[in-house]
């Protein structure tokens, strides 16, 4: 299974399809709580690892809906560290699935490049076995040229882990540098730059299936100006006409959401202004965070 | 270039129809609310309900925060005393209010109707002692709220403690966790941060008590949260205490009664929380 889909429109869902995409604003960047995988597979009788595993056949619809409706950048909740509390076996089982999915993507590198599809996983990568970090760190370095379609992964991910993460960045910051931080240039800003989503903007729209109206420690910083669409279909068993009834709600809420969102970006940009934020001490500071970042992952790729 | 034009049409066409449907959905709420608000004025006691209500429901959140959204105009102080009445009377100990208006477009103030606890300044109790004992009377519930209910919190007598009510601004999400950074890289050098700088989850742990201790926070994170707007946004509600959080958006507008509360208790007994599990 590729990781985007052939997916073949009716013609009714290409009419439905335009209209959307010609009327009204495309979502940027939507977020995904890809949650009632285990829900599918009890329902239907089958083991928990076969719902993850159809759970991952229909990111790949996903992935080319958003792709072909204009969508520049996706995120998926795919394991949380939370998760870790699972049994072995299922936690095994996922791996499992992770290591076949990244192995695939590796043998398909071309058709990403074609779709120009970066992939960028999200998250604290050294909980997880060795062998598939480095499949993970491999995945990110081959596609990080491209710039059509970003899709993050958040895999052994928790949003108190990645503001944790980000603080920690700012704390061992070296002391001995020429030009260390500044305890003013410590805001909002400059965490939210530390953050795995750095080079992100924050989601438009966030979806999560399953019923469940709880957000379960996914992207807490970043979706404070998101719209939230819980739906009740299971994961496996979202249709495209679910994913564009979640684009009109978004094109519903999005005018009364533009005032708040706009006052949020006038705040970030007085606060870059008033705290040199784009002064020459911080940037290089958020560069060497890049550079240490990469450093890592190409660590990892040659393990 | 005719298909795009067909499909500009349709789209536009659907854009309008749902516009229309919120409008007529609107209107509807509004006259709903009317006929309630003059249902309820006759039949004050809507707590004994909530009461009946309360023995059926399995599970209870500690905590309730309320969300409101900048562009809601139908949440006043006379609902936040009608929400912070039924949450007493099923006894949910502690409620936080974020309202994210401006004083102008009525933003809530609750030091005008609530208790300082004296623990921190956004921390009150509710109700005033000396009001308790007023609405406490067996007729106690004929003021009536600006959606329209009976105001009175106990109208039958019964005795409940006060309420801790946190007062939440938006200065107390992302900002407040830049600022318990910057005090550690302040301080990185002393040996307590160094220790936390170990383990990742010390660091996490310290962090946790450093945003509870500024924010006066000696409660469970918020399991439960009703947002009044007419979309659902957490409008950057505490990023690092809502991760749990089970969110219900009360459409702005719409009535809110003790029947509305009982509903989102009764959702909440039921969804079940698998902490990762």
């Amino acid at each position: 299974m590729s990781w985007v889909s052939d997916y073949q429109y009716t013609f009714i869902q290409k009419i439905a399809f335009q209209a959307l995409q010609l009327s009204g604003h495309i979502p940027h960047h939507i977020a995904f709580v890809m949650d009632g995988n285990r829900r599918f597979a009890r329902s239907k009788q089958l083991d928990k690892i076969e719902g993850h595993s159809r759970g991952f056949s229909k990111l790949a619809d996903v992935l080319r809906w958003c792709l072909d409706m204009g969508i520049r950048e996706v995120t998926t909740f795919a394991f949380s560290i939370e998760n870790f509390k699972r049994s072995n076996e299922e936690v095994e089982g996922l791996f499992n699935l992770a290591r076949d999915k990244f192995s695939k993507l590796l043998e398909e590198t071309s058709r990403l490049d074609e779709h120009g599809i970066r992939i960028r996983v999200i998250g604290n990568l050294l909980l997880l076995p060795a062998d598939l970090q480095r499949l993970i760190a491999t995945a990110m370095l081959r596609t990080e040229r491209n710039d059509k379609l970003f899709l993050n992964v958040a895999f052994a991910y928790t949003s108190r882990d990645e503001i944790t993460q980000a603080v920690e960045a700012v704390l061992r910051e070296d002391e001995q540098a020429d030009d260390p931080l500044q305890p003013t240039d410590i805001n909002e800003r400059l965490l939210e730059a530390c953050l795995y989503t750095r080079h992100s903007p924050p989601p438009d729209l966030v979806f999560r299936t399953s019923g469940e109206t709880r957000l379960s420690d996914f992207m807490m910083w970043q979706l404070s100006t998101s719209v939230l669409y819980f739906t009740d279909v299971l994961w496996p068993q979202i249709t495209i006409w679910n994913f564009l009834a979640s684009i009109v709600a978004y094109q519903r809420d999005r005018c009364r959401l533009e005032d708040y969102r706009r006052g949020e970006r006038l705040h970030s940009v007085q606060l870059a202004k008033s705290s040199e934020f784009y002064s020459l001490r911080v940037q290089k500071f958020l560069l060497k965070l890049d550079a240490n970042r990469r450093k890592l992952l190409i660590a990892l790729a040659s393990n | 270039m005719m298909m795009q034009i067909v499909c500009l049409l349709i789209g536009r066409l659907l854009l309008i129809c749902v516009a229309a449907y919120e409008l007529l959905q609107q209107l509807g709420l509004r006259l709903h609310a009317l006929a309630r608000r003059s249902y309820d004025y006759w039949q004050c006691d809507q707590h004994e309900f909530l009461r009946r209500a309360k023995h059926q429901l399995e599970k209870l959140p500690q905590h309730l925060v309320l969300v409101i959204a900048p562009d809601d105009c139908y949440v006043d102080a006379s609902l936040l005393k009608l929400v912070f009445g039924y949450a007493q009377v099923v006894g949910i100990p502690y409620l936080s209010v974020y309202d994210t208006r401006t004083p102008r477009l009525g933003y809530v103030e609750l030091s005008h109707f609530c208790q300082p606890s004296g623990k921190s300044d956004r921390c009150y109790l509710w109700p005033l002692k000396q009001k308790k004992e007023q609405s406490l009377q067996p007729n106690g519930c004929k003021a009536v709220a600006a959606n329209g209910t009976a105001n009175g919190y106990a109208s039958n007598g019964g005795h409940y403690a006060q309420l801790q009510v946190y007062q939440i601004g938006s200065s107390d999400g992302h900002a407040l966790i830049a600022d318990v950074c910057r005090e550690l890289y302040e301080n990185r050098t002393t040996t307590q941060v160094q220790e936390m700088l170990k383990q990742r989850q010390s660091l996490t742990d310290g962090i946790d008590g450093m945003l509870n201790k500024r924010l006066g926070f000696a409660v469970p994170e918020p399991e439960l949260g009703i947002i009044f707007s007419r979309q659902t946004c957490t409008y950057g509600l505490l990023p690092w205490h809502v991760r749990f959080t089970e969110f219900h958006t009360h459409r702005s507008g719409r009535y809110f009664d003790a029947k509305s509360f009982a509903k989102v208790l009764y959702k909440y007994a039921r969804c079940e929380q698998r902490w990762g599990k």
